[in-house]
């Protein structure tokens, strides 16, 4: 590997290996690592950028994932850029560290490789484990692609330690699909991140000894409404932040991701729109492109920002079409319409549309189990079904569910 | 605001935190119990910020007791924090009355500070009115000052000593506030309990011997003036509830805890080695280091643990002493060093005097 000039390298890899580039170039000073599929292989990359001299960082191998996310949340608290991550259940096992990190305000990213919630054992995709932290303050993003996940780290750097905004982001990659399959990426020069990337800065928060200042304190009902709404405030604001990163590195990287918040895919003229998040878009970019050179009018709408929502996205892209159909590759058990969670945050967010479509919800892929361009097909035909006799049959399928 | 409704009445328990718990739970379910009895209705709670109740700093407890009204009338004093107002305050530790550290932001709050004009102040003390009134602050209005004769109750850690307070307070609340809980209601209920008898003859005794009532006039007592706490807004708080340290030397106001400890420390200057192990211990860092070496307590910031007294390696050179026995308290302390230097000779007398008084600390010392 050479990693010297001011030329974009092509390099082959994996995307925890994509994610592992990123933050070698982000100047990570902190990192925290606790084995765990299918995360793991962004430690081992870092693990070796570090031994190859590429890469200069504390490297801290944690007890378990509560002490990992402890250890970031603190190297973050006293000004080091910091790096940590998990699957699944060890993700959650961490939840307590996950909850401070945003409600103390540090931004630290972390990659979640997404995995199904054990019991029983799954090694593959599921966004459950992503999903149980919606609520709590953190940004979430899903990314489909190596060089997605490479620029998106840049980004939520960028995003995360923006003083409007100093709040944690969580990157979400789709197990085996994504974090263990071999795409090639570029890995930009280190004198574009420079230009991309300030350094952390925490200001006036920075635990110093010639800084004296108490973080954490205990306020309960005195302070605790104030200190929600000000997350609520830099919540909001991400999504100005967002827009003005992504401008910026279409400029200095010269790749443009378009909206930043969706992604559209031939949904100008669609009657039948589909909508996900992650490696799911492949698949079903596939069956859009069999199905409209068969002429029907399908398209796909790939969520990439869940937290902060796309909700004027949503409204601008689906409102009109005939029927919404949301691949849900999570499912929220007992929720309104017995739905998936992202089923039912667009269907939120269409209330608000002039003209709403009929929704329908496909459970897919759970446990990591493929969805084919032919699954994709196949649900794509139940939707047009739908959009040709003006009425929903059945809301929500569970697609391919053995009986 | 509370729920102004006609026949409600709320009753304050002030106890120290995890010494008086279980006595406080039990007074307050107590009070509840009797008042259903007597065909009320009646529920009680606890302040919940005052959890988990740091060993021996003041927490609430409250009864509320409603004569001819519902249910849900009731439930809705019962999802508050704390009470606007209340009718009766029972202070279970006359050192209490030095003042309620409440937990956190509020600093230090009058003991009376809920209660409403012409209200009861019911304290546990062996001191009559007259010495008490020196160490409660003036207020606005007038209120009555009683006091149940008795031990100040300690030593509930984790199991309670029933040294018969709950029923000398309800002999004493069936003496002063006949109409919320009469000596009938109290005997009934106390009558369902194990030991009846000899709980009941308890409660008379408190009911017939309680002629220690006085009443306080507007401007009596020690002058203090409580300034309710600035609350941030969330435009002015530093991002995630961060805040500004202070430099050495400097103190801040809203974390003094001075008036709400059992005991307080003494110190010998003239024994003292400057080993400086006190002002290092202590976990309150209420030590000043003096230009000539010694460590000078800031009494306001002290929680009265005692660790500066167990650590100190010579005997009696820090003694702990009962906060009662001295007449100050609301921000104005006695600075034992400057007044060591002083009078080295009436401080000398002063600290022999306390000498007896002093609580034994550690056995290794003497
Ligand atoms: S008793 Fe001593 S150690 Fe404890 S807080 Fe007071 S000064 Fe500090
Ligand atoms: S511990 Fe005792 S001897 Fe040592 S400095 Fe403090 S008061 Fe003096």
């Amino acid at each position: 590997m050479v990693l010297k000039g001011d030329e974009d390298v092509e390099v082959v890899g994996t995307g925890t290996d994509a994610v592992a580039y990123a933050l070698m170039l982000a100047d990570v000073d902190v990192t925290s690592a606790y084995p765990i599929r299918p995360y793991g292989g962004v430690m081992q990359t870092v693990a070796r950028l570090i031994a190859d001299g590429y890469m200069k960082a504390e490297y801290i191998v944690a007890a378990h994932e509560h002490d990992q996310f402890e250890i970031v949340k603190h190297a973050s608290a006293v000004g080091a850029r910091t790096f940590v991550g998990s699957s699944g259940v060890g993700w959650l096992l961490a939840i307590e560290a996950i909850v401070a990190t945003s409600t103390d305000r540090y931004p630290v990213v972390a990659l979640i490789g997404n995995r199904a919630l054990d019991d029983p054992g799954a090694y593959g995709v599921e966004h459950n484990d992503a999903l149980m932290v919606r609520d709590v303050g953190w940004l979430l993003t899903w990314v489909d692609a190596a060089q997605e996940a490479l620029d998106t780290t840049l980004i939520a750097y960028r995003v995360a330690e923006d003083p409007r905004i100093m709040l944690p982001v969580g990157i979400s990659m789709d197990g085996a699909f994504l974090t263990h399959s071999e795409h090639a990426f570029k890995i930009p020069p280190k004198s574009k991140v420079q230009k991309f990337l300030p350094p952390y800065d925490l200001g006036n928060r920075k635990l110093h000894p010639s800084n004296v200042i108490s973080v954490a304190p205990q306020v309960n009902e005195d302070w605790v409404t104030e200190l929600r709404k000000q997350m609520d405030e830099a919540m909001k604001n991400a999504r100005k932040v967002i827009e003005e990163a992504y401008r910026d590195f279409a400029k200095i990287f010269g790749r443009d991701y378009g909206n930043p918040f969706v992604e559209p895919y031939m949904v100008e003229d669609a009657d039948v729109v589909m909508i996900g998040m992650g490696t799911v878009s492949k698949p079903i970019k596939e069956a859009v492109r069999r199905l409209r050179a068969r002429g029907e009018k399908v398209g796909f709408l790939r969520i990439r920002w869940f937290r902060p929502f796309p909700t004027e996205d949503i409204i601008r892209y689906l409102s009109g079409v005939k029927v919404a159909a949301v691949v849900d590759r999570d499912y929220s058990f007992g929720s309104p319409f017995d739905g998936g969670a992202v089923f039912t945050e667009i269907r939120s967010a269409l209330y608000e549309a002039e003209h709403r479509p009929l929704m329908m919800n496909f459970i897919g892929g759970l446990g990591g189990r493929e969805i084919t361009y032919n699954d994709a097909i196949n649900m794509f035909n139940m939707a047009l079904d739908a959009a040709r006799k003006g009425k929903v049959e059945q809301r929500v399928i569970w697609y391919g569910v053995r009986e | 605001m509370s729920v102004q409704v006609p026949g409600i009445y709320t009753i304050e328990i002030i106890y120290r935190g995890i010494h008086q718990r279980h006595l406080a739970r039990n007074l307050a379910r107590g009070i509840a119990y009797a008042a259903r009895m007597a065909g009320n209705v009646a529920l009680s709670y606890q302040r919940y910020g005052d959890d988990p109740e740091r060993d021996g700093s003041p927490a609430k407890y409250f009864v509320v007791i409603a004569k001819g009204a519902s249910e849900e009338v009731l439930d809705a004093e019962a999802a508050r924090v704390e009470p606007d107002y209340v009718d009766a305050s029972i202070v279970l530790d006359d050192s209490i009355l030095k003042g309620v550290e409440s937990w956190a932001w509020q600093g230090i709050q009058p003991v009376h500070l809920k209660l409403r004009p012409s209200g009861l102040l019911i304290v546990i003390s062996k001191r009559n009115p007259d010495e008490l009134i020196k160490f409660i602050p003036s207020r606005d209005s007038p209120y009555t000052l009683v006091v149940a004769y008795g031990e100040r109750s300690i030593g509930d850690f984790w199991t309670f000593q029933d040294d018969g307070t709950v029923e000398r307070v309800l002999g004493a609340i069936a003496r002063v506030l006949p109409n919320v809980l009469s000596l009938d209601d109290v005997k009934k209920y106390l009558g369902s309990l194990d030991k009846p008898s000899e709980r009941i003859n308890r409660a008379l005794e408190a009911y017939q011997s309680l002629v220690k009532l006085r009443e306080v006039k507007p401007g009596e007592g020690l002058p203090y003036k409580y300034e309710p706490p600035h609350l941030p807004g969330w435009k002015d708080m530093m991002i995630g509830a961060a805040i500004p340290g202070l430099k050495p030397n400097q103190r801040n106001p809203y974390f003094t805890g001075g008036t709400a400890k059992h005991y307080r420390p003494v110190i010998n200057f003239d024994k003292c080695i400057k080993c400086s192990l006190c002002w290092e211990y202590c976990p309150d860092s209420v030590f000043d280091v003096t230009p000539d070496g010694y460590f000078n307590p800031a009494l306001a910031y002290c929680k009265g643990c005692g660790i500066c007294a167990e650590v100190c390696p010579v005997p009696d050179t820090i003694i702990m002493v009962d906060e009662m026995e001295f007449e100050d308290g609301y921000g104005k302390f006695i600075d034992e060093y400057k007044a060591w230097k002083e009078s080295k000779e009436a401080y000398r007398k002063w600290f022999e005097s306390l000498l007896p008084k002093a609580q034994i600390i550690s056995v290794r010392k003497r």
